[in-house]
């Protein structure tokens, strides 16, 4: 009873044109062969005739590009649900393919030729690259955004178990019988992979088992991408990616039939033993007509009787020869012809196998066959296994003991759950697979042939690393299942015990992964919004990003709010800024040390501007220090270093063991700047409190009541213009705006954005730290020296000031202005008489001045900074002069009224 | 991602929570006259020991208590170990 | 079985010496989070927001009077994820494993802020500062496949009379 006599064969799918039906339980590659498909692929590089080989996976020959996505292996991919099948290279078709002309072209590509030709004349390898993309590679990428989105899922389990063969259930059984929380991964369904008998009975008894066990949970069609510090193992399924963290690791991935390597061992009729035996036990379709087997293990006899019966079942076929160790001869079911001792040195035909040549005890035979199947030993599946060094992980099975049994398999699952016991040893006595001819592929995937070996060996790579980077073994889509081998048995017998032949580093992924896979759950950055992000929205705000914020750069007009400032009244919603309270008995003595300019000057209700030095004198972030009532302090910062600031007033509290309370209170306050020569008049409108310069003058806050809401509000002169920062509790945010908006409305007050911030600061001349100064920018280079107050007996960043000072000032900040109605783009860079001296950091066109103004760097001579200077941008030369201080309103008359 | 740092307030957790302060370096002097004081300030500031090996680091808890933890990690094998 | 609700919570930040959050009473109805070793988050419907601040104020004027004792309840924004898949949605945006024994005061990164996390026998929540409260209630229907949040006026912070204010200490170790 086979898994295609079960439901009905409703189901099919297109296939470059045709219709092929699938039956339950059908893989894409076995409904494609039951329908008489023989070539599944083109390879990669000479563009021959592949067809089905291992059925498990780790070969590239069955690659086709299904419902649009490329590289699919169809041997082990449901045909349910499956529209659309192609096969992606071969032109104009995988069946009828000029490109096939390659490999007789293939003396003009010997290993690495691309790093030799084509490198003169240099007009060849555009046009070159072209056409290669076009021939080679595994099927078109789709170019529309995929409509899936997955999410991330995190799994804490005690163990992870990859592979849910014997050796795989068998350790989570373990595991979960002893109490841990177990979660078992495996790339298929459980026991897909086997026919029916005693073995696959044996495998679903097992997972039974483990589904009752209440800690225990399995992930089938669930692929584990790598193994990463931590350790973290991602496994990516139809719904997720998954992140499990374990605490350790059990590899249980089993083992491939070793590749062997002869002239023709790539035509289409040669078969792994097991992806033989599966078509014909699993899915009920003989591989050939007249079949030979050659093995050398027990398994491959297992094998044989799969294929045997099935021959005999299905009628039609049988196995002509059996190339088996003289010792196994008797274990041969009767009416097969037996070869002893034999070994295959030659498949040959013409697109499909015709014939294969056997020696045997010095003697060469031919034997007519159009299948070959090879079931010659087993290489570890261990790519996994070699990616996790400093990992707690544990192999189980045949991926440490190939070719165990079925015994031998649960007893390795089992002792992985044993704490004490020793992890088993990989098992290093594996005979090395026989090199023979100089032909034969080596690598399936890219195509190369020992000969190409020899080649890059004459050159001068003589390693498994080198060798994998210059002839790409290794590199495609088995990585390295097939061939990594064979790679090291040529290095091992060339340079014997040399660590050249040490098996090649093995990285993730450990199977072929989509990209938007790996991004699952990590599309959307982190949006932070104020309180008053619905009103800008409503009022049709232009947003957009700003650091991590979400802010208004306009509301559609920026000259009209531009003015609203100037001459009227506007509001502007600043709750971004960061916000802090810090209090206790070493405030004072904490904000002494941190800031360059006195603090504990300050009264009550007094306020300083202040600069953020780093240990090396380095500006990172300005803001305000403001002395409250009861003696604490409520600082602010910049909106992008906010977040950071708490990591800095934390770091010199436990530098200098200082009690000190900090509160981070910027989401809690809300923060509207209330700007314009007309600000008193507003806020004398919606509060009963006094506003006049005697109540709050500039560089002095109080507490208000506006609108009934208990403000903190602080005078800054940021913008150039009279201006109150109301700091407020941040749910009352809407309706202190909307009053303000509403009791301004016969000021003509309108709000104001980022667009007019800029300018509006640009014109006093006040930096923007990030836009204006680079990552070594001293107070002094800005013109910021009175901020910084060298008396003070110490402060971060005082005696690299000091060291700083010793040198001379060739590099400064200045401002400038250009004549005309468009002021030079930002970044534009500035020259000297001719010569290039730096460069310009921000720079607008002022409406009140009628000229560009702009702030620039500048290299000089000490003390002497130029007077003229040209700005060149992509339009242009503009000519400039260099000034001194705020371009607009120098002596401050308005911000301080 | 997947390096993890114990926070004794908060548990193991990804160094994607964290900031990293750097190596520990040793507090700065109380600032005096002259150019040693300048060169060793320098030294201080700018040269680091960079040890292949066990130092003492500093880190910061940003998605989650927000303090400073000092621990010891050997830059081998980013094995950590409680500062001392 | 989710559900996902838009929650209203009343959170008290105390910030003091050790010895002196150590010994601050417990109040009915009231969750005691400790952050750190010197500050610590207590978070109580809103209709106890007085009395919290009331009662904390009386103790710290005898055990530590430079303490300092703010409401920061604006700062905050919950969510409250109810039923058997509420821990699996939680998974879904955060890496930080949820202690197996309940009730329990978790704090990392969820969904990128940074986050508090009371959780409780059939519900947890989630506290994220009130400028990410847009973008945690919109990576919940991401991950949940679009599911309403049922919006604030609904819901109110009721924590289970039957269960008694815990003083969780943070470090609540992920596994058994």
């Amino acid at each position: 009873m086979t898994t295609t006599d079960r439901g009905s064969a409703n189901a099919s799918f297109e296939f470059e044109g045709r219709t092929i039906p699938s039956a339950a339980g059908d893989t894409i590659a076995s409904a494609l062969f039951r329908a008489g498909v023989r070539t599944f692929s083109r390879s990669f590089k000479y563009h021959r005739r592949r067809g089905l080989y291992c059925l498990t996976g780790d070969c590239p020959n069955c690659l086709m590009t299904v419902d649009g996505e490329p590289a699919v292996r169809t041997c082990v991919t449901p045909a349910a649900g499956v529209r659309r099948v192609a096969r992606g290279a071969g032109w104009p078709s995988a069946d009828r393919d000029f490109l096939s002309i390659l490999w007789r072209l293939r003396w003009l590509m010997p290993v690495g030729f691309y790093y030799k030709s084509m490198i003169r004349p240099r007009w060849v390898f555009p046009i070159a690259e072209r056409v290669i993309r076009r021939i080679a590679g595994l099927g078109p990428v789709p170019r529309e955004p995929s409509h899936a989105t997955k999410e991330r899922l995190n799994h804490h389990p005690d163990v992870v178990v990859i592979g849910g063969g014997i050796a795989g259930l068998s350790a989570a059984l373990a595991a979960a019988e002893g109490g841990e929380r177990v979660m078992l991964v495996d790339e298929g369904t459980i026991s897909e992979r086997n026919a029916p008998g005693a073995l696959r009975d044996r495998i679903t008894a097992l997972r039974d088992a483990l589904s009752r066990q209440a800690s225990a949970s399995i992930l089938e069609r669930a692929t584990a991408v790598g193994i990463f510090e931590g350790p973290l193992v991602p496994v990516v399924d139809d719904d997720f990616l998954h992140l499990v963290h374990p605490a350790r690791i059990v590899v249980a991935t089993g083992a491939v039939e070793r590749h062997a390597v002869f002239p023709g061992n790539d035509l289409p009729g040669v078969w792994l033993g097991r992806g033989a035996a599966r078509l014909a036990g699993v899915h009920g379709l003989t591989p050939g007509k007249t079949i030979v087997v050659a093995t050398n293990t027990p398994e491959g006899l297992l094998h044989l009787d799969v294929l045997h019966r099935n021959a005999r079942r299905e009628g039609g076929a049988a196995i002509v020869a059996a190339v088996v160790p003289a010792a196994l001869a008797s274990r041969v079911p009767a009416g097969i012809d037996v070869i002893a001792d034999g070994t295959i040195v030659e498949a040959s035909g013409s697109g499909a196998l015709r014939s294969v040549v056997v020696e045997a005890a010095g003697r060469r035979r031919t034997v007519r066959c159009d299948t070959l199947v090879l079931s010659l030993g087993l290489e570890p599946r261990d790519g996994l296994l070699r990616q996790a060094e400093l990992e707690p992980v544990v192999g189980a099975g045949d991926v440490v003991r190939p070719g165990c049994s079925a015994d031998e398999a649960e007893e390795s699952g089992r002792r992985t759950a044993d704490v004490g016991a020793a992890p088993e040893a990989a098992d290093d006595d594996v005979t090395a697979p026989r090199l023979g001819s100089r032909e034969g592929f080596l690598c399936l995937c890219e195509d190369v042939a020992v000969k190409e070996f020899e080649h890059a060996w004459d050159e001068g790579y003589r390693s498994t690393e080198l060798l994998k980077r210059y002839s790409t073994v290794t590199m495609g889509a088995c990585q390295g299942a097939l061939c990594h081998a064979h790679l090291k048995a040529f290095v091992g017998q060339r340079s014997p015990g040399s660590w050249t032949g040490k098996p090649t580093t093995a990285r993730p992924p450990a199977r072929t992964i989509r990209l938007e896979d790996l991004a699952a759950g990590a599309r959307v950055p982190l949006e932070h919004h104020t309180s008053l992000h619905d009103r800008h929205v409503a009022r049709g705000a232009l947003m957009d990003w700003a650091g991590t914020w979400k802010r208004p750069s306009n509301y559609g007009d920026v000259e009209q709010e531009y003015w609203a400032v100037r001459r009227n009244v506007s509001v502007m919603d600043v709750s971004t800024l960061g916000k802090y309270r810090v209090a206790g008995p070493d405030a004072t003595a904490l904000l002494e040390h941190i800031y360059p300019c006195h603090v504990g000057d300050l009264k009550p209700w007094r306020s300083r501007y202040t600069l953020l030095l780093n240990e090396a004198g380095y500006l990172f972030d300005d803001g305000m220090v403001c002395r409250l009532g009861d003696g604490s302090y409520y600082v602010t910062f910049t909106s992008s270093g906010g977040d950071g600031a708490e990591s800095w007033l934390r770091e010199w509290t436990d530098e200098r063991g200082l009690k000190v309370h900090i509160a981070n209170v910027t989401a809690s306050r809300g923060a509207i700047n209330v700007a314009g020569p007309k600000a008193r008049e507003l806020l004398s409108r919606v509060s009963g409190d006094a506003v006049d310069a005697r109540a709050i003058p500039y560089g002095g806050l109080r507490e208000m009541v506006v609108d009934g809401v208990p403000c903190l509000v602080i005078r800054v002169g940021f913008v150039g213009e009279l201006s109150y920062e109301l700091h407020h509790p941040s749910r009352q945010s809407e309706s202190l705006w909307d009053a303000l908006l509403d009791a301004g409305r016969p000021l003509d007050i309108r709000p104001h954005g980022l667009d007019a911030l800029k300018l509006l600061r640009l014109e006093k001349g006040h930096i923007l730290v990030g836009q204006d100064t680079d990552f070594d920018t001293t107070p002094s280079k800005l013109g910021l020296d009175f901020a910084v107050k060298m008396d003070k007996p110490d402060f971060v960043g005082r005696t690299a000031l000091q060291r700083i000072a010793l040198l001379p000032r060739e590099r400064s900040l200045l401002p400038m202005t250009f004549a005309g109605q468009r002021a030079p783009e930002e970044g534009a860079q500035l020259f000297v008489g001719g010569v290039h001296v730096g460069n310009i950091t921000s720079s607008r066109f002022s409406p009140s001045l009628g000229c560009g103004v702009a702030l620039g760097w500048v290299r000089h001579p000490v003390g002497a900074p130029p007077s003229r200077i040209t700005a060149r941008d992509t339009a242009g030369d503009s000519e400039g002069t260099v000034t001194k201080g705020p371009f607009y309103d120098p002596k401050g008359e308005r911000l301080r009224a | 991602m997947t390096l993890k740092v114990t926070c004794p307030h908060c548990g193991p957790r990804y160094t994607t929570e964290f900031w990293f302060g750097g190596e520990l370096i040793p507090h700065a002097a109380s600032a005096t006259p002259g150019a040693d004081a300048l060169r060793l300030d320098f030294d201080r500031v700018w040269l680091k020991t960079n040890v292949a090996g066990v130092q003492g680091e500093r880190w910061f808890h940003h998605a989650g208590c927000r303090r400073w933890l000092v621990v010891d990690r050997d830059t081998r094998t980013n094995e950590f170990h409680d500062h001392d | 079985m989710l559900s996902i609700e838009r929650t209203h919570a009343a959170v008290v930040a105390c910030f003091a010496s050790p010895q002196a959050l150590d010994t601050l009473p417990g109040q009915s109805g009231t969750h005691q989070c400790r952050v750190a070793s010197d500050e610590l988050l207590l978070i109580a419907p809103p209709a106890l927001l007085g009395e919290t601040e009331r009662s904390t104020a009386e103790h710290f004027a005898t055990a530590e009077p430079t303490a300092l004792v703010l409401d920061q309840s604006d700062g905050w924004s919950a969510f409250t994820l109810r039923g058997d898949e509420a821990d699996s949605v939680f998974a879904r945006l955060s890496t930080v494993p949820l202690p197996a024994r309940r009730p329990a005061f978790v704090q990392g990164a969820v969904a990128g802020g940074s986050a508090k996390i009371i959780v409780l026998e059939g519900c947890m929540h989630v506290f994220v500062p009130s400028t990410l409260r847009h973008h945690l209630a919109a990576r919940l229907q991401d991950v949940c496949g679009g599911r309403p949040v049922i919006p604030a006026a609904e819901i109110a912070f009721v924590s289970d009379p039957a269960t008694p204010p815990f003083q969780a200490s943070a470090a609540t170790p992920a596994r058994r």
